[in-house]
């Protein structure tokens, strides 16, 4: 006897990328990524914009982005997607 | 150890029945075993029969009840200690209970010539008695040597850990208490000192929250929790220093005590790598029970508690990663437990002395923690003479009990027992700065300790047993300092884990414990998975009052800031080639994800377990090596090459050069090199990020120059363009006579090779008169290849 399956939605994959295994911080206003920058502790592990908001963490180094971040006063809400 | 013997698997236990272990013993034992089912017949049947009659007598409920009325009260008592295990129970254990009983035993050594000093000094007489009536048995292995039968009695050379007994003997058999010790109550005492039940629990809880807290426990070849991993609970808890040094009820090595006690309590689980263990993810349920139910496991984990000691003798040897080591406090502890159920009278109080010297009475001649010597009468001796040797023999006895054995008592008294709220402490009259020498059995003490053995008789203690905890809605009170004081009484096991949770114990004693709110607890809390709302109205709902406005406010306002930033680890991100496509994909049920920028989804957990619908056209993973994407030339220009780019390299690279033409395009120079270095790089991480980028070498001159751009103190950075000129002699002789000549050798400054010279700027002309003086012939070009 034959299941019907449902068909899962399929997207358009041309010219799409995906990136995986990366640690992203988003603020909630641009301005406090500003402050990030400003860390010289932070800065360099800051290494892409994807937004205003949102920064890309240099791989390798999400624990000492923690440190700083707790260092610096920041309570960041942490999420393993 | 050849490679076919290492491979060999080691021997399996039978399962856990009379039938399986029954072929494997002589057709005496089984006769004798067969005589307590079918009487004196049993002489007559051969072994299969004899096997026959046994399963068929334990299968028949009114037989098995005939059988166990027929036994000795020392015989039906040992069966019940054994039921209190379950099916199986530790062979130390019930051996030294089983001398503590006080209840007359046969026994049997004249059956067995290897009777005599059991296992290490310990005494096995009692148990062998249960075995070699086949009352109970030694869990035998399953690959024996053939010839050999399982084990009917415990020796040096006969041993197995553990002992079981057939469910259906112990599901008919009831407890049977020890016979009373001979002891004196003590009428008069002063206050003394009890832990409350919610107090044990609470530090329980206390533990188990630390533990979870911490993650994964990393273990040791051997089975230890690991020294930093210790010190870093220690330090956690902060109780150890305080417990240690309690003047009334010390309690060495205290956060051992507990990890080890949740072990026994079963909270642990190993982890399939096999390198540590993990907390069990539910352990609320354990300590939402009553006290009396949970009491009963304390107890249970404790007596067969190993990796930590309540006293460690002088005189006993041993290694803590050797089992066998513990074995023997096991054995007393065991047999103190039972003392303890042996008190003449629950209620009274009796001089800790006086119990030392009651467990000597029954286990002094059979157990020492050290070394047991034996009484041997001398060859041709008369009565006289035996019995003032063995006069001697005890006095040495019990001088060795008094310097070993008691100390122990009096540690495990004051320490454990207090802790685990079984025990209260006194001093004696008159003595108030004394430590205590008086003891009775607290409400939960007398309930799991005492009543246990008598459950089916009426109770002796007239008073109820310890009541459940009554739990109350309300059980703290939250103080505008941010402490909470919680009243132990009323707090359930839930809301003791909440506050451990959120907030920070301070030091406190009694009935009530002291917590304190703050940033970061409550952020630890927010991350440890509460709910910011739960967090708030769990804390509201359980306040005797309301919660002050200035608790309430920071509550919201840590939350609040929880919000402002959030960290994504290890997310998978898609990108696509402009916003509409990434509209559209979203608009669809294909990819369930946050938006984030123009063109990108952060994936959810869930749709990255379905990457089979992200089928990228390119795929990048950053845990891996960076991808090579970019082409450096020496001076300073940087190409990114679009189709091999990630996400990151052009937020590097416009960390240290300069836009050019596009986004594609960079330029390294002084001043994008100086501003990378405010922002914190350094030339080495600046050069390391470049050439983990470069699709070919760095420049070695780019390289010079970013070290001398970031100011690089180690650099020499020293270089000079002379204005001195050259003399290039043809000859080799001419070269020579020159090199040698003092009166050419002011204008020379130095010698660069065999016919090569440097001339001093400012006497060039003058040289070059002296030569042409000399009759050479001085030219202007460079003499390339004729020297």
């Amino acid at each position: 006897m034959k299941t019907s399956r449902r068909a899962r939605p399929h997207i358009q994959t041309s010219g799409l990328v995906l990136h995986t295994n990366l640690t992203l911080i988003e603020v909630a206003e641009p301005l406090l990524l500003e402050e990030l920058r400003a860390d010289r502790r932070l800065a360099p592990l800051l290494v892409a914009q994807l937004s205003d908001r949102v920064v890309i963490v240099k791989p390798g180094e999400e624990e000492a982005v923690m440190r700083a971040l707790l260092r610096a006063g920041h309570t960041p809400k942490v999420i393993n997607p | 150890m050849s490679p076919l013997r290492r491979a060999t698997p080691p021997p399996r236990p039978l399962p856990l029945s009379y039938a399986t272990h029954l072929p494997r013993l002589s057709a005496e034992a089984l006769k004798r075993f067969a005589r307590m089912w079918v009487g004196r017949e049993a002489s007559r049947l051969n072994k299969e029969a004899c096997i026959q009659a046994i399963c068929q007598g334990l299968t028949d409920p009114a037989a098995v009840r005939r059988v166990i009325a027929a036994l000795s009260d020392f015989e039906r008592a040992g069966l019940g200690l054994l039921k209190r295990y379950g099916q199986l129970a530790p062979t130390e254990v019930l051996a030294t209970e089983l001398l503590m009983l006080g209840l007359p035993f046969e026994d049997h050594r004249t059956h067995y010539a290897s009777w005599g000093a059991g296992r290490g000094g310990a005494d096995y007489r009692a148990l062998n008695c249960l075995l070699h009536r086949g009352i109970a048995m030694l869990l035998g292995r399953g690959q024996e040597y053939s010839g050999y039968s399982v084990h009917l009695y415990v020796d040096d050379y006969h041993y197995s850990p553990t002992v079981f007994a057939e469910p259906c003997l112990l599901e008919h058999v009831t407890p049977v208490p020890p016979v009373p010790l001979s002891l004196e109550p003590v009428t008069e005492v002063e206050p003394g000192i009890a832990k409350q039940p919610a107090e044990v629990v609470l530090r329980l809880i206390a533990m188990v929250e630390a533990l979870r807290k911490m993650g994964r426990i990393p273990l040791t070849s051997r089975g230890r929790p690991t020294r930093p991993f210790l010190s870093r609970l220690t330090k956690t808890l902060n109780w150890e220093a305080a417990l240690t040094t309690d003047t009334l009820a010390p309690l060495p090595d205290a956060t051992l005590f507990f990890f080890w006690l949740l072990a026994g309590l079963g909270f642990y689980q190993p982890l399939p790598d096999g390198t540590g263990m993990d907390l069990i993810p539910e352990t609320t349920p354990f300590f939402e029970a009553s006290y009396e139910a949970q009491a009963v496991r304390w107890v249970c984990a404790y007596r067969t508690l190993t990796g930590w000691v309540e006293h460690r003798p002088e005189s006993v040897w041993g290694d803590d990663t050797d089992a066998g080591y513990f074995n023997k406090f096991i054995g007393l502890r065991a047999a103190l437990l039972l003392a303890l159920a042996a008190l003449p009278e629950a209620t009274a109080w009796y001089r800790i002395a006086d119990l030392s010297a009651g467990l000597y009475s029954r286990l002094g001649e059979h157990f020492s923690l050290g070394y047991l010597p034996h009484f041997y009468p001398m060859y041709r001796a008369t009565p006289a003479q035996v019995a003032q040797k063995r006069q001697e023999w005890q006095q040495q006895l019990l001088r060795s009990w008094q310097r070993i054995e008691q100390p122990w008592i009096l540690s495990a008294m004051t320490g454990p027992l207090v802790h685990l709220g079984l025990v209260e402490l006194a001093r004696a009259p008159g003595r108030p700065q004394a430590a205590p020498t008086l003891f009775s059995l607290t409400h939960l003490g007398r309930v799991v300790l005492y009543d246990a053995l008598r459950s089916f008789q009426s109770s002796t203690v007239a008073e109820p047993a310890v009541a459940r905890p009554q739990h109350d809605e309300h059980c703290w009170v939250v103080q505008p300092n941010f402490d909470v004081v919680v009243y132990l009484d009323r707090a359930s096991a839930t809301h003791l884990a909440f506050i451990e949770r959120i907030a920070e114990r301070k030091p406190s004693t009694g009935a009530t414990a002291l917590y304190h709110l703050t940033r970061d607890t409550v952020y630890a809390a927010l991350e440890s998975g509460i709910a910011a709302r739960t967090l708030y109205d769990t804390l509201r709902d359980a306040s005797t009052y309301p919660l002050p406005d200035n608790v309430q406010q920071m509550l919201q306002e840590w939350a609040a800031r929880r919000e402002r930033l959030t960290v994504y680890r290890t997310a998978d991100v898609v990108e696509f080639a402009d916003q509409a496509a990434r509209d559209a994909a979203l608009a669809t049920s294909a990819l369930a994800g946050q938006p984030v920028g123009e063109r990108f989804i952060v994936l959810s957990r869930q749709t990255r377990h379905a990457t089979a619908v992200v089928s990228a056209s390119r795929t990048v993973d950053y845990g891996a090596a960076p991808v090579r994407c970019i082409k450096v030339a020496e001076d300073g220009t940087v190409h990114i090459r679009r189709t091999h780019a990630d996400l990151l390299v052009r937020g590097e690279v416009a960390a240290w050069a300069d836009p050019g033409a596009d986004e594609d395009h960079w330029r390294l120079t002084r001043t994008s090199i100086q501003r990378a270095v405010k922002a914190g790089w350094t030339a080495a991480s600046m050069i390391e990020n470049l050439s983990q980028r470069a699709q070919q070498p760095v420049p070695a001159l780019l390289i010079i120059a970013i070290r001398a751009w970031a100011g690089e103190r180690a650099l020499p950075k020293a270089v000079a363009v002379a204005s001195e000129m050259l003399l290039q002699i043809a000859d080799p002789t001419v070269a020579h006579a020159i090199a040698t000549s003092t009166l050419l050798q002011p204008y020379l400054r130095g010698q660069l090779g065999p016919q090569t010279f440097l001339v001093r700027h400012d006497t060039a002309s003058e040289l070059q008169r002296q030569l042409v003086q000399l009759g050479l012939h001085v030219g202007s070009d460079l003499l390339l290849g004729e020297q």
